[in-house]
């Protein structure tokens, strides 16, 4: 029962972060606000102030698009924000601490207060993106559309 | 034969008629062509069909002049009241970004 209500705590605690989290997205085009979608949906109207609630999954892919056009992604995992690993003590049994802290100071410990460790890590995705729209630097030449293909 | 594997996979039945392109040589047009039929070609959930008839679906694709570069334009319709399911459109600078599209637009759009 003890260790059905600490995980559940444990859960809640994951969830309740993750539910608060949310990544900045914004687009390296100053002049210009485009809306934002993540993995597929309209989150933002204008990238100049978007706060991305982060996905329950581990992959967002983000994309910026004007008029209906998508001009640039990004594609973010839990993890790339780093991790935190949380070790927590709680009261076990003899064997547990034994296994934790040694035989003969488990035993010891065990006998007047079992110990139980459980570690967890949380991964999390980056706070801040950039999402590229700018159309690469060409010096004025622009690809020859209007061209066959050369490559043909 | 394409009809029959159809039938025994369940899959969707999707047909592709030729890429319209504005302001774009038609080389492109069969590029971006040919390399959807490749990706799609990977899905076990779609086949490509060559008859408009025969396909449940109708993948049109459209390569249009934009100031920058292209915006290739991806439009799903039902073959029966061409009613649209979904459009995507992403810009291209150059014709080596159709693959990261097209490949995008296959795994979580067509199928």
């Amino acid at each position: 029962m003890r260790r059905l209500l600490l995980a559940f705590a444990m859960l809640a605690g994951s969830a309740a972060l993750y539910g608060c989290a949310t990544v900045k997205v914004e687009v390296d085009d100053a002049r210009e606000g485009y809306a934002i979608y993540s993995n597929g949906v309209k989150v933002c109207d204008d990238s100049r102030n978007c706060n991305v609630p982060v996905a329950r999954g581990d992959v967002m892919y983000l994309e910026a698009a004007k008029n209906g056009v998508v001009y640039g992604e990004v594609e973010i995992h839990r993890g790339d924000g780093g991790y935190r690993t949380q070790t927590m003590l709680h009261k076990g049994t003899a064997k547990d601490a034994a296994k934790a802290v040694g035989v003969p100071l488990g035993i010891a410990a065990g006998a007047l207060l079992p110990l139980e460790y459980i570690t967890t890590t949380t991964e999390y995705f980056p706070t801040e993106v950039m999402i590229p729209v700018m159309p690469p630097e060409n010096d004025g030449n622009q690809y020859p559309w209007d061209k066959p293909d050369p490559s043909k | 034969m394409l009809l029959c594997t159809a039938m025994l996979c369940g899959c969707s039945k999707v047909y592709m008629p030729p890429v319209q392109v504005e302001g774009v040589h038609s080389d492109y047009g069969e590029r971006l062509r040919v390399l959807t039929r490749q990706y799609v070609a990977i899905d076990d959930h779609v086949t490509l069909v060559d008859d408009a008839q025969q396909g449940d679906r109708t993948l049109q694709l459209q390569l249009v002049r934009d100031t920058a570069g292209v915006v290739v334009v991806f439009e799903m319709r039902k073959a029966k009241d061409n009613s649209l399911i979904w459009a995507y459109r992403h810009i291209a600078y150059d014709p080596n970004e159709f693959i990261p599209i097209v490949s995008r637009v296959s795994k979580e759009k067509i199928r």
